[in-house]
């Protein structure tokens, strides 16, 4: 087959297809007016219910640690602290992101709008991720300093043994959490299907983006 | 009728073409080739005053339609929320318009179909008659990358061809 049947079995079509397609005009207008509207939403609600849940949640987390600080119940406040501190990195990533979803143009060169929006895809995901790592400083909200006096091997070392083990699965599902390879049961406990799937063709496209670019 | 719907009329006319082959190449089934379809249309209404004469119209609308198709592509593939609740922007005024297409491209628009995202889109732009020099600008990357991702795709499309008439 040479170089220009490709070309002439595509092009083959193409005058039959320009006498064949008509454009509801009424229709184009009005369903671009309206879905606007839609779009906006939809790209903008979701982020701003999560910037609204997650604002006023790391605020009662300062509070708490403030308070906790004064009243010198160190644990507490190192553990509703540290909570805090990591949700605030998840809130300052998403604003920043949202601030870039804000800038993408589409009319602009595909590989970098893609590029753009699968890193951003993944990212969000990446930086809601990071949530998980709050379960250790749990358990570091209730130790008491008495307790600690009291049994400082057996409270201390129980205490110690559950921050890591926490700590270990906290990573074990992060990593879990951001493995788009193969299936994972952790994974699927906190996706459904739909919502991963979005997140594994982002990957793809950067997999076929770095080919292009090489 | 105000100038932006003017405008942006004429360019939906004059691009139809563009347009309807660019959803079809990434959709299989024809609701969401019309949801695709009016997602591009969307995207169009929403950059027609960002557009700069510095790019031919067409380049301009390559660009929105492969993006838009590669990020609507990159969605769930079962989403729910089907957003086509009015009749098609673009209609073929023949139904059954594989009527009209011969084997051969029925035949290469399947083959095109299974390519990469990517790759499908520079299959598409080459075929469409684009040089590689405009070709790398909408997608924006090197002038020899086209070239040589070009005749790779075009390489594979071929032995896709042979060996489905040698069966």
């Amino acid at each position: 087959m040479e170089n220009i049947e490709l070309q002439n079995i595509w092009k083959s079509h193409d005058q039959k297809l320009e006498n064949m397609l008509t454009i509801n005009k009424e229709i184009a207008v009005n369903v671009s007016k309206l879905k606007l509207d839609k779009q906006i939403s939809r790209l903008y609600l979701p982020k701003w219910t999560a910037i609204l849940i997650g604002v006023p949640y790391t605020a009662v987390l300062v509070v708490i640690t403030i308070i906790a600080f004064i009243a010198e119940a160190y644990f507490v406040a190192i553990g509703f602290g540290a909570i805090a501190l990591i949700m605030t990195v998840i809130l300052l990533i998403y604003l920043y992101q949202f601030y870039l979803i804000s800038k993408i143009k589409r009319d602009e060169g595909v590989l970098s709008t893609q590029k753009t929006l699968s890193q951003l895809r993944i990212s969000s995901s990446k930086s809601l991720h990071m949530a998980i790592f709050q379960l250790p400083f749990w358990s570091i909200c209730w130790i008491s300093i008495n307790g600690l006096k009291d049994s400082p091997l057996v409270y201390g070392g129980v205490n110690l043994v559950i921050f890591v083990t926490l700590s270990y699965l906290s990573y074990w599902i992060y990593r879990k959490l951001n493995d788009s390879n193969g299936s994972s049961k952790i994974r699927d406990f906190f996706y459904y299907g739909s919502e991963w799937d979005p997140i594994i063709k982002s990957a793809e496209i950067l997999e076929q983006i770095k080919e292009y670019q090489k | 009728m105000d100038e932006k719907e003017k405008t942006y009329l004429s360019v939906l006319e004059n691009h139809k073409g563009i347009i309807y082959k660019v959803a079809n190449t990434y959709c299989f089934d024809q609701s969401d080739r019309d949801d695709l379809i009016q997602e591009i249309t969307l995207q169009i209404w929403m950059s027609i005053e960002r557009y700069s004469d510095q790019y031919k119209w067409s380049t301009w609308i390559y660009r929105i339609a492969l993006n838009t198709s590669i990020s609507f592509y990159r969605k769930n593939k079962n989403r729910k929320e089907k957003t086509v609740d009015f009749n098609p922007i673009l209609e073929t005024a023949d139904t059954d318009e594989h009527n009209l297409e011969d084997e051969n491209l029925q035949l290469l628009r399947k083959f095109i179909k299974e390519l990469k995202e990517l790759d499908r889109a520079l299959i598409l732009l080459h075929l469409e008659g684009l040089e590689s020099k405009e070709i790398a600008h909408i997608l924006n990357t090197s002038q020899t990358n086209i070239t040589t991702k070009t005749s790779r795709i075009k390489k594979k499309l071929k032995q896709k061809f042979t060996d489905f008439k040698s069966k």
